[in-house]
């Protein structure tokens, strides 16, 4: 080490291994920091659009538009807004935060309410005889009310009670039963067995949760 | 070399070194934080202190492992005693540190001799476990926050819960229509949905559910 200059080498060797290290390690952080978001929809989802609007700064608040269904963009890791619109549809946002892992998003795009009725009325009468087969008491005994259609027409709700005349209902109060159909290739089908007084998504985790807590509630 | 000289190699080479050693540090810390990104850190304590642990068959040293999100089987094994396995399911919303207790159960006479020797430790892990235990229960209570309105008892029901293991319902026992009604608007009232539970309705005879329809059901 008596060479000056060999010293002043190494020492430069250190620092650009130094350097080396804390730039490998920036570089690496900096690639990792974005993360990969699929973006889905359920059903039909022809003429619609879909944005992306990132939160935080004002560059990440910019919408994406035209994303591209079912292939997988690389964003900042952080928290976004998907915004799922269309002519008939309702507005759907959904929120996601990108964090370590690669997210996939499915939307399950829902018909106006207009739609909905107007979808039930060609429906219906199929729908009741499904019910009237599959449950023998509503063809005489019960009685099918506030039946609905729900999200892009697949699933229909409705409460069934005991039939009674004016005078009985105002005596007696009976249990209201909930049923839930889902129409598959063409076919509706009795997803909910036997009829019960609250559906619960622990026992149908495959009915989405809105059409449950609708169908819950109290008869208007 | 005379004595300056002699001083000024020593502190170039004290530098050098002091330069070496920043480096390994810097360089070991990032490779240690980039490894760990996106893992969770699980504590493990072990009785006896040398038990073997293994993580879906590959050995994991050290008290504190870091895993990515995913299932894993963790396996504490020790000569002499019953080899023990826990199923666990790391997520990012795991609690963190994830802690888990491998006090093994001494199955040969050496074995037990050892765990004789050291009662203590034993007892200073069941009380560590113990308090682990006590947190368990917190995140049973959390998941499930209805728990804490219950038991109740109205004035045409009472609504209670059953819990075993992972299965948790809610309870709705009233021989009346009206008292069932009422006590989902309770539910509703508290802030919670009925959806989200599975919801059990004693004194109810559904007359959907006949006998061979039960039979089918079941």
């Amino acid at each position: 080490m008596n060479n000056p200059n060999s010293f002043k080498k190494l020492v430069a060797l250190l620092i650009t291994g130094l350097l080396f290290v804390t730039a490998v390690y920036f570089i690496y952080a900096y690639i990792t920091s974005f993360q990969s978001l699929t973006i889905k929809t359920e059903g039909n989802s022809q003429n619609t659009i879909v944005k992306l609007y990132g939160h935080g700064s004002d560059e990440q608040r910019a919408a994406v538009e035209k994303v591209t269904i079912g292939e997988p963009i690389k964003l900042k890791k952080g928290d976004y807004t998907i915004e799922f619109s269309g002519s008939g549809y309702e507005l759907t946002s959904v929120n996601v935060t990108l964090g370590e892992t690669a997210e996939t998003v499915t939307i399950a795009p829902r018909y106006t309410a207009e739609k909905l009725r107007r979808i039930l009325d060609k429906e219906k009468s199929e729908i009741h005889n499904q019910i009237m087969q599959q449950i023998p008491e509503t063809r005489d005994k019960y009685v099918i009310e506030s039946g609905k259609l729900y999200m892009q027409g697949q699933w229909y709700g409705a409460k069934i009670h005991k039939k009674q005349t004016p005078e009985e209902e105002r005596l007696n109060y009976t249990d209201t039963f909930r049923i839930i159909l889902k129409k598959e290739n063409q076919k509706w089908t009795l997803i909910t067995k036997p009829p019960e007084l609250v559906l619960s998504k622990v026992k149908y985790p495959g009915i989405p949760r809105e059409v449950l807590v609708d169908v819950n509630k109290n008869p208007e | 070399m005379d004595y300056e000289e002699k001083r000024s190699v020593q502190r170039k080479s004290l530098m050098l070194a002091g330069g070496i050693i920043l480096l390994l540090i810097v360089s070991v810390t990032a490779w240690t934080t980039l490894q760990r990104r996106g893992k969770i850190p699980i504590e493990i304590r072990k009785l006896p202190h040398d038990t073997k642990i293994t993580v879906n068959g590959a050995v994991a040293r050290g008290s504190t492992i870091y895993l990515k999100p995913g299932k894993y089987v963790v396996k504490g094994e020790y000569e002499g005693f019953e080899p023990y396995s826990r199923k666990i399911d790391v997520t990012p919303e795991s609690e963190i540190p994830i802690k888990l207790f491998f006090a093994l159960t001494p199955k040969s006479d050496e074995a037990r001799k050892w765990v004789m020797e050291h009662t203590d430790e034993y007892l200073d892990f069941e009380l560590v476990a113990g308090e682990a235990h006590n947190e368990k229960s917190q995140e049973v209570r959390d998941k499930y926050p209805i728990m804490k309105e219950l038991p109740y008892r109205g004035d045409l029901y009472n609504i209670e819960y059953f819990l075993d293991g992972d299965k948790f319902k809610v309870q709705v026992k009233s021989p009346t229509a009206l008292g069932r009604q009422v006590a989902i608007e309770r539910i509703k009232s508290w802030g919670y949905e009925p959806a989200d539970y599975e919801i059990e309705f004693l004194g109810l005879d559904n007359p959907f559910v006949v006998p061979e329809r039960k039979a089918d059901n079941e």
